[in-house]
């Protein structure tokens, strides 16, 4: 037994030392031909290079082709393409896509990718009708990465027919990157009576929308499907016009929850200032993902404003107030607010007085509390602890003297504190008898 | 009285017959079914490791899909890790992923873990509020830092672990998130890598567990893996090959099945809503991420939901293993007591055909061999032998008990190393292979045995003693070069 254990270690350790041979020397024949296909290129020795070499290391020199094309740049990569295109490689990947086994044409594919030619992007779109899925699935990823518009059309009449194995995401992101240029080529995909192929279409559009589209857009704002409906409101964030916002302030009071977020996410992108009253509307929905997108919307829309927070203090509900202070405060609001008070902001300095009396009187003191200790301008740390020591209730008294103990509290702060609870302590009165 | 004996004779024969069936049975069928999962998990991986074949979301191929990824939440629970939190973070935060967000759960540390992130990060109190409703123990405070957008941090009354991802869940603003540890590592594509699986087909997929690996002995730098490699310690080496035989040689084939129950508490990428739904994270349970997967599984069934749970073995974590021979034995005695308390906690499950896979076979094989396994083995350590040389049992029989209990556990872990070299190669050829090759072959000769020492010392603790968290001793990586 023990025999056969080490006898199966050493057999091991063996398949482990064939495979790292076999990828050192894969590693070391690709880089060898990294070091042969250098600037200047010739068309002659690349072809002499690949006619003469066995299968794998064709693969090898394909590697190298299509990790050079990536990062060539200018004239170089023009160049440089038009070596590949133009040989005997190219067109050994086009008949391999036509005619090789599944694993040929998904190699193949994957190789036109990176040369966008017209004569590749037809081979592609052809072989989107392949029975394989992996070899649909290849097609679709060399599309997307030549960008070519011209692929477009081949991915809108397949969408309906490729396989469900490719994801959303990837057929989404291959239509976008296609359609850049013109994103209403994408508009037929609205139209679909196929649900799938309108989300797609909508997701597609929202990535690279433009004015082109906002007709198309207008009207899908009514498809029966919620997620076209979202995807619409994405991309209109995109087409800053009123129309666009007149789309997304009636998208606002849609009754699915992920469009009305959507909507008021992409209010806030607009920054128009029509969208304020509509998100502060929404501060009062019941979802609370839809309240905290109506605060980033108003954020976006008017900036972090004391008086919208004066105001929910005193008329809107705590839920409202929890979302636009959690969603403010991510980004420094109560900091922005302290920063003000500083005696020579004049009536800036006054105004966040008065708002951080409003805020102390509701109980939100924790993070100003902080501020005593650790603000980086004395000046604030010191108008801060007066505003807190001006508040009337007992529990927060209690706290400042905390505070006053904390090592981090400035001496001068700490001792204001104390004065200031002696001021305001009762007389002390003896029980009878003992004076 | 000749009757009498007769009797006893027969009922001592009877006795020993079925002890030995049991115990030929178990070992026979523990062998032939790990090495089903092994040829699975070979497929497995050797699909997966096919790149163009195997993903359908290539980041490489399509510049789009980048602007069209999800954001992702990193909670990272921390009690008492002042050593280790600010490099832990600052390596989460400089993953290649693009949209991140680090919820750190401070979970009542006794040292100075929360001054440091105020240090590191500018922190300053916050008013946000929990955007979750996971019910956990009181909230001190939430900072946010102002240098760093994307780090929250949330101070609270301790809980435990299962609390404080809780209560990082219920800050976290993203549709996804990872739990994972203060001293865990990640490789930089760790992130994309897992959430690649989920967008494959994310109606289904609500959770992804990573691979986690040892980071004893390799060379760390800024919080990142320069250089992985085996440190030359007994315990670390054993752990290692555990990890790989269970993650590569196990695991793998039962996400192939759709019957994965233990999603790494290092790295486990969870879509927020179908947590939320099944319930949280338990927080009186030992084991909360075996107990919340199984919860999942058992929620998706009950309601009729096609969820699935999978793992990436391209998806990396590495981190701090025990190097000694206490602080392991405390572990390994927590999983266990851990997974007898979730096992009976959903008995029901068992053998039960309404959930599926998991019901009729993962379930199952985890309360034959890996819960009832070390009663077996025990029995079959010490009665084994002394029939054998009672001559009751026959020298077949004996032999190829003896194969099993012996050197079965060799051919997985061989083969567990096999699958890591050829698929996922992590650590040096040829040094940390031979190593590891080396102490695959010796692993069954004491380990294995005190292994199932204390698995029988935790069987007892759980029924007749007390459950007790045992918290381990971290050493702080931040700080270790080479050599």
């Amino acid at each position: 037994m023990a025999l056969c254990s080490f006898v199966l270690g050493v057999g091991t350790f063996f398949l482990m030392q064939v495979r790292y041979s076999r990828n050192l020397s894969y590693g070391t024949r690709r880089l060898s031909f990294a070091n042969l296909i250098v600037p200047p290129w010739h068309a002659k020795s690349l072809e002499q290079l690949w006619s003469s070499s066995i299968k794998e290391d064709r693969r090898a020199i394909e590697e190298v082709l299509a990790s050079q094309s990536q990062f060539l740049h200018g004239q170089e990569s023009v160049t440089f393409q038009r070596l590949v295109t133009g040989s005997s490689i190219f067109n050994s990947w086009l008949q391999r896509l036509q005619n090789g086994s599944t694993l040929e044409k998904v190699d193949a594919a994957g190789m036109l990718g990176y040369f966008p030619d017209p004569r590749g992007i037809q081979a592609l779109a052809d072989a989107l009708r392949d029975t394989s899925p992996k070899v649909a699935l290849s097609c679709v990823l060399s599309l997307g990465r030549t960008e070519a518009l011209a692929a477009v059309p081949a991915l809108i009449r397949n969408l309906p027919n490729l396989p469900k194995s490719i994801p959303d995401i990837t057929l989404t992101a291959a239509l976008a990157g296609c359609a850049r240029e013109q994103p209403q080529s994408l508009e037929a995909l609205l139209k679909s009576p196929i649900d799938r192929v309108r989300i797609l279409g909508a997701w597609a559009i929202s990535e690279v929308a433009g004015p082109s589209v906002l007709p198309a857009l207008v009207e899908a704002q009514q498809d029966s499907h919620p997620e076209v409906r979202a995807k619409v409101a994405r991309a209109l964030a995109r087409i800053p016009t009123s129309v666009a916002v007149e789309a997304l302030k009636s998208l606002v009071r849609d009754p699915v929850w992920f469009v009305r977020l959507r909507a008021l996410h992409s209010l806030g992108e607009l920054r128009v200032p029509e969208g304020g009253a509509v998100a502060l509307a929404a501060l009062a929905d019941e979802v609370r993902e839809v309240r905290y997108r109506a605060a980033y919307a108003l954020r976006k829309i008017q900036g972090m404003q004391i008086e919208i927070v004066a105001h929910l203090l005193r008329s809107g509900s705590k839920l409202s107030f929890d979302s636009l202070i959690s969603e403010w405060e991510r980004s420094g609001f109560l900091d922005s607010v302290a920063r003000e008070l500083p005696e020579d902001n004049g009536a800036r300095g006054v105004r966040a007085k008065e708002f951080l009396r409003v805020l102390i009187a509701a109980g939100v003191t924790s993070t100003l509390e902080n501020f005593v200790l650790v603000y980086p301008q004395t000046q604030v740390r010191w108008s801060l602890a007066e505003l807190l020591l001006e508040a009337p209730q007992s529990e927060l008294r209690g706290r400042m003297l905390g505070l006053a103990r904390d090592p981090r509290c400035d001496s001068h702060i700490a001792k204001a504190i104390l004065e200031a609870e002696h001021r305001e302590l009762p007389p002390i009165s003896l029980p009878a008898g003992l004076d | 009285m000749s009757v009498f004996n007769t009797i006893l004779e027969s009922a001592i024969h009877w006795a020993v017959w079925v002890c030995e069936a049991a115990i030929f049975t178990y070992f026979v069928s523990y062998f032939l079914l790990n090495i089903l999962l092994l040829v699975l998990s070979f497929w497995y991986c050797r699909k997966y490791s096919q790149n163009t074949l195997a993903h359908p979301i290539d980041f490489d191929a399509l510049s789009e899909l980048k602007k069209l990824i999800p954001p992702v939440t990193l909670v990272v629970p921390a009690y008492n890790e002042e050593r280790v939190i600010s490099h832990s973070v600052r390596s989460l935060l400089s993953l290649s992923y693009s949209r991140l967000e680090v919820v750190v759960v401070n979970d009542g540390s006794k040292d100075g873990t929360l001054d440091e992130m105020i240090r590191s990060f500018s922190l300053r109190k916050s008013e946000v509020r929990p955007s979750g409703g996971l019910k956990t123990k009181p909230i001190k405070g939430i900072y946010i830092s102002t240098v760093e957008p994307r780090v929250v941090v949330v101070d609270k009354v301790n809980g435990g672990k299962a609390d404080a991802i809780n209560a990082g869940i219920n800050f976290s603003q993203s549709p996804y998130f990872i739990a994972t540890d203060a001293d865990s590592v990640f490789e930089p594509e760790a992130v994309s890598h897992a959430l690649r699986l989920v967008l494959e087909d994310p109606e289904h997929v609500v959770a992804v567990g990573g691979v986690v690996r040892g980071i004893n002995g390799s060379v760390v730098d800024a919080g990142r893996i320069r250089r992985p490699r085996l440190l030359f310690n007994f315990w670390v080496i054993i752990q290692v090959i555990e990890y790989l035989r269970s993650f590569l040689g196990g695991r793998t084939a039962w996400s192939l099945l759709n019957g994965l129950v233990i999603v790494p508490g290092a790295f486990g990428l969870f879509q927020k809503a179908a947590v939320i739904a099944a319930g949280g994270f338990a927080t009186d349970t030992v084991t909360e991420d075996f107990e919340l997967i199984l919860r999942m599984h058992r929620y998706a069934r009950e309601n009729k939901l096609a969820w699935r749970i999978l793992i990436a073995p391209d998806a990396i974590c590495w981190t701090e293993m025990p190097s000694n021979r206490k602080v392991l034995s405390g572990q390994r005695k927590r999983w266990h007591e851990g997974l007898l308390q979730t096992v009976i906690l959903h008995r029901r499950m068992l053998f039960n055909w309404r959930y599926g896979m998991v019901g009729l076979a993962a379930l199952p094989y985890q309360v034959l061999y890996e819960a009832g396994g070390p009663l077996v083995e025990v029995l079959g350590l010490l009665l084994m032998p002394v029939l054998f040389l009672l001559g009751w049992v026959d020298d077949s029989v004996f032999a190829i008990y003896i194969g099993l209990a012996f050197f079965a556990g060799v051919v997985f872990s061989l083969a567990a190393v096999l699958i890591d070299q050829i698929y996922f190669p992590r650590y040096r050829f040829p040094r940390d292979a031979i190593l590891l090759l080396a102490f695959s072959l010796i692993e069954d000769f004491g380990y294995r045995q005190m292994y199932l020492w204390w698995r029988l010392e935790a069987t007892w603790n759980f029924f007749f003693g007390t459950v007790v968290w045992r918290v381990s001793e971290r050493r702080g990586f931040a700080t270790r070069m080479e050599g």
